[in-house]
């Protein structure tokens, strides 16, 4: 055990595909698909929603209204600091750290007290409107929900924001500046703005005749990823802290890269160069190298270009040709809340020696030459590495060793 | 309408269903300045009710705020 390593102890997820760690897991390796036709709001759309929940979970909370991408936070943070071990009521809160990753944030929230204003006026606005809607706002309930008062942070690198905050847990727990820190990822964009927005950028699948069809990551027939709502939430320390206090580490989070594309608002960069030098500063500060890597979760959403790209990358970089999968044709891809939830999938991965398959991958397509799985394979996974990618041209990458 | 009445639309507004009580301050039942703002909101929007902040910071406990919205109701 390397000086300063940190590991993860606790796991926390709301998904399309299930309700907490073990549910999601489960359907993820199952292969069953969660897209659904919606038609309100329009345009008609596939989405990947969570499925309703008892309100009285989220208790009254000092958001009083909180956003649904906050409420689904909330509870994925609580599912990970009980199985981190940890009781918010004992542990130091001067020392915990909260780092949240979201694209979107806070949207449902914001569309409807901007059409309060638009209708009715000022008057008509939720003083909560503000304080809801400020993008800082998921982890400042995450603190007081956590009793977490060290540093509290919020990220945005679009749909790699849940990678990226893990990234910057990471570095907050290097340099010693917390003891524990609970990172992730939360989005829920199921909200008029954002259908129409990504409708109207053509990113999103149009497989309307067969919903469980979609989205085809890495497929020859994908055209498209489907929006999802969810989040995923971890519990990082220091794997001498975690052993010291008894935890049973899931994994160990050993490097991170970061490296932007400097191309395009939208589309990535056609060469993979800003994913290459994430890949390559991950393996660096992993202190590992290439030929180590056993499995990839990939980012590939199902969009022509992006999956085109990733797939040439990954091909380049890792020519022993690891196991690839993308969990995204089962959770959708739930925006800033992705990379968290891929990260989670990827400890359940090195720590069960269980890779989850891809879904709906009939057909790979042209030039794509990775060992794409395509039923869950079984085997030690030492070293395993996820990628992300956001709009903008955000490239975030880390790897997961086995605890 | 009676405290009983009125609580479901205070924990609907984001308080506490233990602490929204009749013989609670507003300040033990979470009903701080925002919310207060919410609950006058709430009150006119769904149920026709004008009360003012100003009105609302007037009344100490729980009881009292009930009884102003009642009356206001009444009026």
């Amino acid at each position: 055990m390397a000086a300063g390593e940190v590991c993860v102890t606790g796991l926390g997820l709301l998904t399309a595909a299930g309700d907490g760690v073990a549910a999601t897991w489960e359907r993820v390796l199952r292969g069953e698909p969660t897209a659904v036709v919606e038609h309100d709001p329009g345009p008609v759309h596939l989405a990947c929603r969570v499925a309703a929940f008892d309100q009285a979970r989220i208790g009254a909370i000092r958001a009083r209204k909180p956003d649904r991408s906050t409420e689904l936070a909330v509870l994925a943070a609580r599912e990970a600091v009980a199985d981190a071990g940890w009781d918010t009521a004992r542990w130091d809160g001067a020392r915990v750290g909260v780092v949240v990753g979201t694209s979107s944030g806070n949207a449902h929230t914001h569309e409807v007290q901007h059409r309060a204003l638009l209708d009715g006026g000022p008057q008509d606005m939720s003083p909560f409107a503000v304080p809801s809607t400020l993008g800082n706002s998921v982890a400042a309930q995450l603190s007081m929900d956590l009793a977490a008062k060290g540093g509290c942070l919020t990220v945005n690198t679009a749909c790699a924001s849940g990678a990226t905050a893990l990234g910057v847990a990471l570095d907050l727990l290097r340099a010693h500046r917390c003891d524990v820190v609970v990172a992730g990822g939360t989005d829920a964009p199921l909200t008029p703005y954002y259908i129409a927005g990504l409708d109207r950028v053509r990113a999103l699948s149009q497989r309307f005749d067969d919903p469980a069809g979609a989205p085809r990551p890495f497929d020859a027939d994908r055209d498209g990823f489907v929006l999802a709502e969810g989040a995923g939430m971890l519990v990082l320390e220091r794997s001498d802290d975690a052993r010291a206090r008894g935890a049973r580490p899931r994994a160990r989070l050993l490097g991170y890269g970061a490296a932007s594309d400097a191309h395009h608002v939208a589309q990535p960069c056609p060469a993979g160069s800003g994913l290459t030098a994430a890949i390559r500063a991950a393996l660096h500060d992993a202190q590992v190298t290439a030929g180590e890597v056993g499995y990839v979760n990939a980012h590939a959403t199902g969009t022509p270009l992006g999956d085109r790209i990733e797939a040439a990358v990954l091909a380049e970089l890792l020519p022993h040709r690891p196991a690839v999968s993308s969990t995204k044709a089962v959770t959708g891809h739930p925006q800033g809340a992705a990379g968290a939830i891929e990260v989670a999938l990827t400890v359940l991965t090195v720590q069960t020696g269980t890779m989850p398959p891809n879904v709906n991958l009939d057909q790979a397509d042209v030039g794509v030459d990775l060992d794409l799985l395509t039923r869950p394979r079984t085997g030690p996974v030492p070293l395993a590495l996820t990628t992300s990618v956001g709009f903008g041209g955000h490239n975030a990458v880390l790897a997961v060793a086995a605890p | 309408m009676s405290f009983a009445e009125w609580k479901p639309v205070l924990v609907s507004i984001g308080l506490s269903e233990d602490e929204v009580t009749a013989e609670a301050t507003r300040e033990e039942a979470g009903l701080d300045s925002l919310a207060l703002m919410e609950l006058s909101l709430v009150l006119r929007q769904r149920f026709g009710v004008v009360v003012t902040d100003e009105e609302m910071h007037e009344a100490t406990t729980i009881a009292e705020v009930v009884e102003l919205i009642d009356a206001r109701r009444a009026g």
